[in-house]
């Protein structure tokens, strides 16, 4: 799985920690899942998503090995 | 049991850290206790089975608590515990078979249960580093 959330962040000007208390996970989750160490469930990529105001599937996206 | 003012205005995390302290010291004493009175009265009965119910009763609560504090964290914490479950049971595992493997080849005599409990909580405690480790 691979995702945008490090350009998207970016792009609001956010660190790790700010988008990890949006979402109510710690900073840690925000950087395992920006390293793809860890892929993040269903509530937590929607609120993700909400975040950004974007759709999951616009920050997530399968990939070939997936 | 209700929270007093001055617990009220700590942070939510120390709150939880002090309830910690608070049950593990609960279960501390539940166990003292039981080995008191199984040291003292080891003839009595009725005593004897109050002291291993009261030993689990504290183990129970402090049991119950730690799953309730790992069911209330976010879904990435509960990864790392589930990581950690995961390490500490096969670390466990390899432990009794390798026990049980040396007892029948005569190379060890005994291993008592509560050394068995006591790698079982070491290898959860020091896998739930690990873990949070890799994903930091």
């Amino acid at each position: 799985m691979k995702n945008r959330l490090r350009v998207l962040r970016a792009e609001q000007n956010w660190s790790q920690a700010e988008l990890g208390m949006r979402v109510g996970v710690s900073r840690q989750a925000i950087n395992a899942i920006e390293t793809g160490k860890y892929d993040p469930g269903l509530p937590l990529a929607m609120k993700i998503a909400r975040a950004f105001q974007q759709r999951v599937d616009d920050i997530f996206q399968l990939e070939e090995t997936d | 049991m209700p929270l007093t003012d001055e617990e009220k205005k700590l942070d939510p995390s120390v709150r939880r850290l002090f309830r910690e302290l608070g049950v593990v010291a609960f279960w501390g004493v539940t166990y003292a206790s039981a080995i008191q009175i199984l040291k003292h009265h080891p003839q009595t009965v009725w005593l004897r089975g109050a002291a291993v119910a009261l030993a689990i009763a504290g183990f129970a609560t402090w049991l119950v608590f730690t799953a309730r504090a790992i069911r209330s964290e976010n879904e990435f914490t509960r990864r790392i515990h589930l990581v950690a479950l995961s390490i500490a049971f096969a670390v466990t595992a390899l432990f009794l078979f390798v026990s049980d493997m040396l007892q029948r080849a005569g190379f060890l005599d005994y291993v008592s249960l509560m050394t068995i409990f006591m790698v079982m909580l070491a290898s959860w405690w020091i896998s739930i580093v690990i873990a949070m480790r890799y994903y930091r």
